[in-house]
């Protein structure tokens, strides 16, 4: 119902951007909108490049309990089944948190295996 | 192969060498769309992305079409230029997924295998949809699951590559009525336009023809679809139209149409090169009076057209997002419109827009869209002279991380450059909330426990957070306090407030997550079950599913009205009571911060709102939660006395515990308690005794003598110095007078002589101690009333006593038994006959004049009674037996002894019964089974005396006789006795007179067999006064003989013998009639002198045939 962002970071490479990180949050942000459309027609849960702002595009990945994975990038030739392991990744990793007992869902991850996992993946994934 | 990769010849291009473009599939359909391809396709401007970082180029473009071979297709290494093949497009109208199946996919199949050996990677697949087609058929599906097939076969393979902005656009609209394209490399156009005129594109170029393409596109949608079509299909044209008002946004900043002045000179020239660059008109379009080239036009040649152009399109496109519920996207659109607004210095325009995307951020919990947000709306709010909103925003704002620490002090100067204003109206306060500027940590009282007594002093220190960046100066920190009072509350009582204490006095505040509040924690959850519908035949499951039944709750609207960032509604309390601390610095982070308090009236305060000053600004925290209180009390001064041990003992002295509390009233030198002193009880003065002065809370302790004076009436206690709210506690020892005429009840239920009452106050008392009760009246100095005290002594001694006999020697036993936790020594014991008689003496025979007590055990006395005259008819004794606690070392005092009086009655012995058992004549011994002689002797002692005149005594010839019964009974079953078993004889009153009975018995048993029982009874005649006691009926009825017989022995039922000669002694007596009596002779005028003797029987040969006629 609310899309509170619960876990952020900045997977990137280069430290410098030429998008300012408040504009990165506002193209994520609208394309939450996106997501929730798509979500509805889709019977996958990683969906595909959804939105695009400029030459960045945004990814999404939404698991059964509707929490959106969205990932930002500038275009580039990602293959799909990259973007896919890395949400999978991603995903196996949200359940891992999950089941801590003294995660409360919906809470901030504040979990640094979660973060140290994430960027892993990332770094498998994306920064071929 | 990626051909843009190779280094090209600088070649001039002419059009005669276009590029070439196969086609495959169905030629008939490519020939009827290709003269509109062929002419469309050079008017398409492209973007020609170009290698080596050069800037893209949008460029025109004619390609040559031919029928696909795969001659046309490169061989290994071969790579001339103007034949090679650059895209090869398949077209097919198919739209039967049957026939996809059959021809189409394997034709589709060939062609890609083909151009895989071949490496061609740029292909495009092209489905034209044909309506007429469509109507023919009727199981045809819809185009896109061809579309779908198509995709899923052939593209999957195909790794993602990227697309062209507005191509990724029109793909998520893929329900483009004419067309649609699966698959289009950009690497083939950037091939293209590599061969194209190298045409350089001016700065917003680009913007330009991006805005014209969606505009046509959506003028050609709308050409071709009705108004409901339109509206139904927002969701996919949104998009282009967004996209249409992004780039005019561009345009318009590009070209100097946004800013305040309008366009400079170099704006205007930008703007005549990109009109310049729009070229004509294309002809279909150059006589209709709107057109996206017109727009477009229209739109950069004036500020003001500008405007209306961007807010039609800005207006429609929030509104088409608002329409579709995509809210998010609207915010985003409305957002740019507001910078629009305050571009143009229109900040009352912008301030809704700003406000409506905040609070969506705010909602969602996004925080850096909420600081660039804010930061906009703290410009907007500035502009538009709204003081409290904006000094709230920069509070907001100072306190945010997100920023940098010079935009953070920015903010944070502009609140306190505003709050060192003069103010107009002087007193005139801006209410703010708290939040934002310090947030309240912990708090925590002393003393601890938040419970201070009138006129006492309380400290609360509190821990206040500062989010702002530097140092602020506070005028003042104001606590408001609720007063209330609970007078009928227990918890409210000074007792129990003083005795409750919290764990440590801190109280812990939870941090605040705003400004993010988070709205699931406020909805409430799913509430789902199951649902089954059954059909009502024949039970069978219809329907299942689950319903949410709490669905109102979660699809409510939502409250829009409330604003997140308006400071109203906080509201400033004024009440009688406040905290205050002036002149306070708070540093930014946590602060110590203390007030401190004398308390006045007693009640319980709650501290509701914590207000922080500076200048005119005022920070309101308007609810401290969770609830802090502290309460005041006061307490009317009270004496508690209380024993130290579990009970107290009498007899011994025991300590007793004096709590004054002095509540509200001061102890002055010379106030005493007055002890109005009990008889029976002592207050024992000790030398020195010391009282210990606490506080209230007990922090703090001082001892102080104790001066005790005593009087024949009255004790008088002066009591030490002690301030109100204290505790003065001393003890004392007092001694209750054991047996002392106040102990006169007790003493005469423990020195019962009649044997029967004694047995039922046993009954009763049990082991428990005999009690008594000493009530102390004592006037204390704060009141003119007086205080009763009770204390309860406990007797520790039970005492019972008995008569024994040896033929006419007589004894007293005296039996003490402790009952107490106790050992005592006891020493001094005395009998002494009250009555004083001359004659009597009585020898004791205990040698030991210590004898220690043990804690639940009994102690022994016998005395021997001598008499050398005619002894009296009943005798008084008193017993007195010293005793102090065994463990104390030696008392101060001497303690009264111990005393038990008790009287004895008709001791002296005036029948002797002896019974003999004689084996049957020519026998040694006796045998089981038979019959041996039973003889008693009945012998009176003495002549008459006075305890015979009774109704029984005949007198006759100046003899005297009385009627006596005997019974001879045997309990143990040892034997039978065979015929009567009892008789009635007359006794002559004389020393020496014997009456004898001879009677068989049967011994039963071999061994040593004691002797069947004798008993005594005083036979009465029917004609006495108390008859009526006796009726015939219970006399007969009851087996037991309902006499007072002594002792606790029963009539054996088992005796037949015995039992049926009851009945023979009774049955010469009419029933109806009066009966005599029969009273069993007092235990002390029979003296059985064969009791405890005991007759060999042996056992007879043949005893089995006994047993079976005797049982």
């Amino acid at each position: 119902i609310s899309d509170v962002p619960i876990y952020e970071a900045d997977l990137s490479v280069v430290k410098k951007k030429d998008i300012s990180e408040h504009l990165s949050q506002f193209i994520l942000h609208q394309s939450l909108d996106t997501v929730d459309e798509l979500v509805w027609r889709s019977s996958h849960m990683y969906l595909k490049t959804i939105d695009s702002f400029n030459n960045y595009s945004v990814s999404a990945y939404c698991t059964p309990g509707h929490i959106k994975f969205l990932l930002l990038y500038k275009n580039k030739n990602y293959i799909n089944d990259n973007l896919r392991s890395f949400f999978e990744i991603v995903h196996e990793n949200y359940i891992r948190v999950l089941l801590n007992p003294l995660y409360e869902p919906n809470g901030i991850i504040i979990s640094s295996l979660f973060d140290q996992n994430v960027h892993l993946a990332a770094k498998k994934f994306l920064h071929q | 192969m990626d051909a843009s990769e190779e280094p090209l010849p600088p070649v001039i291009y002419t059009m005669e060498n276009k590029p070439i473009v196969t086609c495959a599939g169905d030629q008939n359909l490519f020939t009827s769309v290709y003269p509109t391809l062929s002419q469309q396709l050079p008017r398409e401007p492209m973007e020609w992305r170009r290698s080596y970082g050069r800037a893209p180029k949008m460029i025109h473009l004619e390609s040559n079409f031919v029928q696909f071979k795969e001659e046309l297709l490169p061989k290994e290494g071969n790579k001339a230029l103007l034949t090679f093949p650059f895209l090869h497009i398949y077209w097919t109208e198919c739209c039967d997924t049957e026939v996809y199946k059959a021809t189409v996919k394997d034709d589709l199949t060939k062609w890609q295998n083909v151009l895989k050996a071949h490496s061609s990677v740029d292909w495009l697949i092209v489905i034209v949809e044909n309506d007429a087609k469509k109507k023919n058929k009727t199981n045809i599906l819809p185009r896109t699951s061809i579309v779908d097939k198509i995709r899923n076969d052939f593209c999957n393979k195909q790794s993602d590559r990227r697309s062209l902005p507005l191509f990724s656009r029109c793909c998520s609209s893929s329900r483009t009525p004419w067309c649609s394209m699966t698959s289009w490399t950009p690497s083939s156009l950037s091939m293209w336009s590599t061969s194209g005129p190298g045409v350089s594109v001016p700065p917003g170029a680009l913007d330009c023809w991006v805005f014209l393409s969606c505009l046509e596109v959506l003028q050609r949608i709308e050409g071709c679809c009705d108004r409901t079509q339109i509206d139904s299909n927002i969701a996919h044209t949104v998009g282009l139209w967004s996209y249409a008002t992004e780039k005019l946004k561009s345009l318009g900043y590009l070209c100097g149409l946004v800013s305040e002045k309008g366009p400079n000179s170099e704006d205007l020239n930008r703007t005549v090169d990109l009109l310049a660059g729009l070229g004509a008109e294309r002809p279909e379009t150059a006589n209709t009076a709107q057109s996206p080239y017109k727009k477009l036009k229209e739109a950069l040649s004036s500020v003001e057209a500008f405007e209306k152009h961007y807010l039609d399109l800005s207006h429609a496109t929030i509104e088409m997002y608002t329409s579709i519920g995509r809210i998010r996207s609207a915010k985003f659109v409305g957002k740019d419109l507001a910078e629009f607004y305050m571009r143009k210095k229109a900040p009352q325009k912008a301030e809704i827009y700003l406000q409506g995307a905040l609070k969506n951020y705010l909602a969602e919990g996004w925080a850096l869209p909420i600081t660039h947000t804010r930061k906009q709306l703290a410009e907007c709010q500035k502009h538009l002279g709204q003081i409290e909103n904006y000094l709230q925003t920069s509070s907001l704002l100072a306190s945010d991380h997100h920023l940098t620490e010079e935009e953070r002090k920015h903010f944070c100067q502009e609140i306190l450059d505003f709050a060192s204003q003069p103010s107009d109206s002087p007193g005139h306060k801006i209410v703010l909330p708290m939040q934002s500027f310090a947030q309240l940590r912990d708090l925590h009282f002393d003393p601890s426990n938040a419970v201070v007594h009138v006129g006492g002093v309380l400290c609360i220190e509190i821990t206040m957070y500062s989010q702002m960046p530097v140092p602020v100066h506070v005028e003042q920190i104001v606590v408001n306090v609720h007063f209330s009072i609970e007078k009928n509350s227990y918890r409210k009582t000074a007792e129990w407030l003083t005795k409750h204490k919290m764990s440590n006095g801190i109280i812990n505040f939870p941090p605040e997550t705003a400004p993010f509040p988070v709205s699931q924690n406020s909805l409430p959850a799913l509430e789902l079950y199951e649902m089954f519908e059954r059909s009502p035949s024949d039970n069978s499951l219809n329907t299942t599913g689950i319903i949410c039944r709490n669905v109102h709750m979660l699809l409510r609207r939502q409250e829009s009205s409330s604003s997140l960032e308006m400071p109203s509604g906080v509201a400033l309390e004024e009440g009688a009571h406040v905290l205050r601390c002036s002149h306070v610095t708070l540093e930014p982070g946590a602060n110590q911060i203390t007030f401190r308090t004398q308390a006045k009236e007693p009640g319980t305060y709650t501290l509701r709102q914590l207000c922080a000053s500076v200048g005119s600004v005022w920070f309101v925290l308007p609810h401290i939660y969770p609830i802090v209180q502290y309460d005041v009390y006061s307490q009317e001064p009270q004496l508690h006395v209380e024993p130290l041990a579990d009970s107290l003992l009498a007899g011994i002295p025991q300590r007793v515990k004096f709590t004054v509390t002095t509540g509200h009233y001061t102890i002055k030198n010379g106030d005493s308690l007055q002890l109005s002193n009990a008889e029976a009880m002592l207050i024992l003065c000790q030398a020195e005794s010391r009282a210990m002065v606490y506080s209230n809370t007990r922090e703090q302790s001082s001892d102080a003598a104790l001066r005790i004076q005593s009087s024949d009436k009255v004790t008088s206690i002066s009591l030490p110095v002690a301030p109100a709210y204290h505790v003065i506690e001393f003890e004392l020892e007092v001694l209750s007078l054991p047996s002392a005429p106040a102990l006169g009840g007790e003493s005469d239920m423990l020195g019962m002589a009649e044997p029967h009452r004694k047995h039922k106050d046993k009954q009763k008392t049990g082991h428990c101690m005999v009690t008594t009760d000493h009530k102390v009246s004592i006037d204390c100095p704060w009141s003119i009333y007086s205080t009763v005290i009770a204390l309860t002594f406990s007797v520790p001694f039970r005492t019972t006593h008995a008569l024994l006999s040896s033929g006419t020697r007589k004894y007293v036993q005296v039996c003490v038994q402790n009952l107490s936790e106790l050992d005592f020594q006891l020493s001094d014991s005395y009998l002494v006959d009250t009555s004083d008689s001359t004659d009597l003496q009585l020898v004791p025979l205990n040698t030991q004049s210590q004898q220690p007590i043990y804690s639940k055990q009994s102690v022994f006395f016998v005395w021997e009674l001598k008499w050398t005259e005619e002894p009296p008819p009943s005798l008084h004794c008193r017993f007195s037996v010293g005793f102090s606690p065994a463990s104390e070392e030696q008392l101060s005092i001497s303690l009264k002894p111990y005393t038990y009086e008790f009287k004895v009655e008709n001791f002296f012995t005036l029948y002797n019964v002896k019974a003999e058992i004689f084996p049957p004549s020519g026998m040694e011994y006796c045998r089981t089974g038979s019959l041996c002689s039973l003889e008693v002797s009945i012998t009176r002692l003495s002549d008459l005396l006075e305890v015979d005149k009774d109704e029984a005594l005949t007198e006759s010839d100046e003899h005297f006789s009385t009627k006596l019964m005997y019974e001879v009974v045997d309990n143990s079953s040892n034997w039978a006795v065979c015929g009567k078993s009892c008789g009635v004889i007359s006794m002559p009153v004389a020393a020496r007179a014997t009456h004898r009975v001879h009677m068989e018995v049967m011994p039963l048993f071999a061994g040593y067999l004691p002797l069947p029982d004798v008993r005594l009874f005083k036979y009465l005649p029917h004609h006495s006064a108390h008859s009526s006691q006796l009726d015939a009926d219970s006399w007969i009825e009851n087996d037991s003989l309902s006499v007072d017989k002594h002792g606790d022995d029963q009539p054996d039922s088992s005796s037949l013998k015995s039992r049926g000669s009851v009945h023979s002694a009774c049955s010469s007596e009419h029933k109806g009639l009066p009966m005599p009596r029969l009273q069993a002779l007092p235990a002390g005028q029979v003296f059985n002198s064969s009791s405890g003797t005991q007759v060999l029987v042996i056992p007879s040969q043949d005893d089995h045939v006994l047993e079976v006629s005797v049982t």
